[in-house]
């Protein structure tokens, strides 16, 4: 099951986490899981390098603006694709990182999938159908 | 032209008033010296004149009580010199007691009166008829003067008074507006046309720690925190130059403590030719109000990341019910459980984001992203979503769209208005059938949703694109008053219009007008000014 494209993702929210994780492995993902931003990082420095990052933007220790600006920094990592889920809009406060893809909380589930699926196209990583 | 008498305004000692003036205007000078003699005493003032010409330039130096006036004179005789008398305004009304000779003509007499002589008197003259008619013309003369001066002096009695009395109510009416001044919880200035400063009230004085009267008068820029100095004294500057009245938000430096914000008014007070007499600038603090609009925009930031966590969980697990059961197989009761519970979550959303919708519109930071919009599908694709809603309610929605109907709009606010107004249809829409349609000229699309349910009583119509207005009792309908607020604000920030008829019992039509093109309006510009500002962040 090599071939299963490899989503790591990035919440503080228990539940919310657990439940995309449930989703994405349902539609045929590997997920992997983090509650911050310190814990995403140590993770995606030592472990494996998933295909895409799901990041939430407002998280204790180490926020989702942080993360992103670390990765960008680390040449391994800069290039790696981000889909940022935020529950802001673009007027409310600080905005998410210029020029990156985010998802709009809440968002269904068939929303979701799709977005994955449209972020991973070119890197010839899809998720097995269900 | 020769003085005997005693000098002009030299007092007559019997009477206590000026001398009055004789003119005696005869080309002999024995004559005319005779003449000086008998009328040289008291209370005269004899000159004389040797010629006509002589004679008009007296007339124009003084006034005369009287003036005997020889007929035969070489040059300009007499007739002449009293017709050029007669015509000055000044001098038409003096007396004119024309000097003949004996044995005269009557012709020469009634020329004479002819050309405005009172009398005439008859050479070689007798002393004591010259004394009394001289006397007669002379005591007209001191009493019109004396009513003159009468006159003169009641005039400006009464102007004095009158002065008196208008400067103890300008008086009174400035005390009164200091006294105002001094006691308004809010900084106040004037200054002159100039922009000197002339007066500053006590807050002003306490706050800023800074007199603008006085000796030492200094501008009351210099009390404006250094960030916002510069612009302050532009607009100050510019409302001097021809701008006039004008409104601001600046720093004011506080006497040993932080800056802070103040909302400004400057206006100019000026006279009835529309002449700027003084500026008035009033400047109220508004840094209490700024902090918690600060505390409301962090909050709502907070509560939209709060409120809307949870409601991804639910809304994302419920799903994951429904497409499990939909594999393993559910009855029918329990779908129905899990697509209520679903549509619920949806609906918690919805308002939720209407709410934080409100905060922002009145944060002035409703944002559009202009995309073009195919708005006939935009619609059959919100009556589809809602036609399920509609037909539970009994009022099954037709959608009459003409294809193709475009716009440049902001797809998700302009669904947010379909989806409003439809709602509405539904839930007003008293179990009768809805009619949506979409049409488009060149200018404009149009979208018309009509029902035909309870209506809007008229009383009721001005208010309900009010926020938390209704229309109806809310003990019968829930809602939060805020969906039509929400899409006319939506709509007029497009540019466009939103109107409704009604009639209680037989239904509504409201009518969305939104330009095909985005018009650069006041708004478009805010929003494109936050463009560069975005870009830049990246």
């Amino acid at each position: 099951m090599s071939d299963e494209p490899l989503v790591m993702v990035v919440d503080d929210d228990d539940d919310l986490r657990d439940t995309i994780i449930d989703v994405l492995q349902m539609a045929g993902y590997s997920v992997s899981g983090q509650r911050d931003g310190v814990e995403a990082l140590e993770a995606l420095r030592t472990g494996a390098r998933p295909d895409l990052v799901l990041l939430d933007l407002m998280m204790p220790r180490m926020t989702g603006w942080e993360l992103y600006e670390a990765m960008s920094a680390m040449p391994t990592l800069a290039d790696l694709p981000v889909l940022i889920m935020t529950a802001m809009r673009s007027a409310d406060g600080p905005r998410p990182p210029a020029g990156l893809e985010t998802i709009q909380k809440p968002f269904a589930l068939q929303a979701l999938l799709e977005r994955i699926e449209r972020r991973l196209e070119g890197t010839g990583k899809k998720a097995a159908a269900l | 032209m020769a003085r005997l008498a005693p000098p002009p305004r030299a007092v007559d000692d019997a009477h206590g008033e000026a001398p009055v003036r004789v003119l005696v205007v005869d080309d002999r000078p024995d004559d005319a010296r005779v003449l000086a003699t008998v009328l040289g005493q008291p209370g005269y003032d004899v000159v004389t004149a040797h010629s006509g010409h002589e004679a008009l330039k007296c007339v124009l130096e003084s006034d005369f009580a009287v003036i005997l006036l020889d007929v035969v004179m070489p040059g300009m005789d007499g007739f002449e010199v009293a017709s050029v008398i007669k015509q000055r305004e000044r001098s038409r009304s003096t007396p004119i007691i024309f000097l003949t000779a004996a044995g005269q003509d009557v012709s020469v007499i009634y020329r004479a009166y002819s050309v405005g002589a009172v009398d005439y008197l008859s050479k070689p003259l007798d002393t004591a008829i010259v004394r009394a008619k001289v006397g007669i013309f002379a005591d007209l003369f001191r009493k019109d003067r004396r009513i003159r001066e009468q006159n003169e002096r009641l005039r400006e009695a009464d102007r004095r008074e009158r002065e008196l009395e208008m400067t103890e109510l300008r008086l009174l009416s400035e005390g009164r507006y200091r006294s105002l001044l001094e006691m308004i919880p809010a900084s106040v200035w004037t200054a002159d046309p100039d922009g000197t400063a002339s007066y500053c009230n006590h807050r002003w004085r306490s706050f800023t720690g800074l007199r603008l009267d006085g000796p030492a008068a200094r501008s009351w820029i210099d009390a404006v925190h250094p960030t916002d100095a510069e612009r302050a004294a532009n607009e100050w500057s510019a409302a001097r130059a021809g701008g006039g009245d004008y409104t601001t938000e600046l720093r004011l430096g506080r006497q040993g403590g932080a800056a802070r914000w103040h909302l400004g008014q400057v206006i100019a007070d000026r006279d009835r030719a529309g002449v700027v007499r003084a500026w008035v600038g009033m400047f109220t603090d508004c840094e209490d109000l700024k902090r918690a609009v600060e505390a409301r925009d962090e909050f709502m930031s907070i509560a939209s990341h709060e409120l809307r966590t949870p409601l991804s969980t639910l809304m994302l697990q419920l799903e994951m019910f429904q497409r499990t059961f939909a594999r393993q197989g559910v009855d029918d009761a329990t779908a129905r459980r899990l697509e209520s519970a679903r549509r619920q979550t949806e609906r918690l959303d919805r308002l939720v984001g209407d709410l934080l919708d409100v905060s922002r519109i009145s944060a002035g930071r409703l944002e559009l992203e202009r995309e073009d919009v195919d708005l006939t599908e935009l619609v059959r694709a919100c009556v589809d979503r809602l036609s399920e809603q509609a037909t539970r309610a009994g009022s099954p929605v037709e959608c009459r769209a003409a294809n193709g109907v475009r716009a440049r709009c902001d797809r998700a606010r302009v669904e947010q208005v379909i989806t409003n107004l439809v709602s509405n249809a539904v839930k007003y829409g008293a179990g009768r059938p809805i009619v949506v349609d979409v049409a488009g000229d060149t200018a404009h699309a149009t979208i018309r949703v009509r029902d035909q349910g309870i209506g809007i009583e008229a009383r009721a119509m001005p208010r309900i694109f009010e926020r938390f207005e209704r229309a109806v009792s809310g003990r019968k309908y829930g809602g939060l008053g805020i969906g039509l607020y929400i899409t006319r604000q939506i709509v007029e920030a497009h540019g466009g219009s939103v109107e409704v008829t009604s009639r209680v019992g037989e239904g509504s039509e409201f009518t969305v007008q939104l330009p095909r093109q985005a018009l650069a309006g006041a708004h478009e510009a805010q929003v494109e000014e936050l463009l560069p500002a975005r870009r830049r962040e990246a």
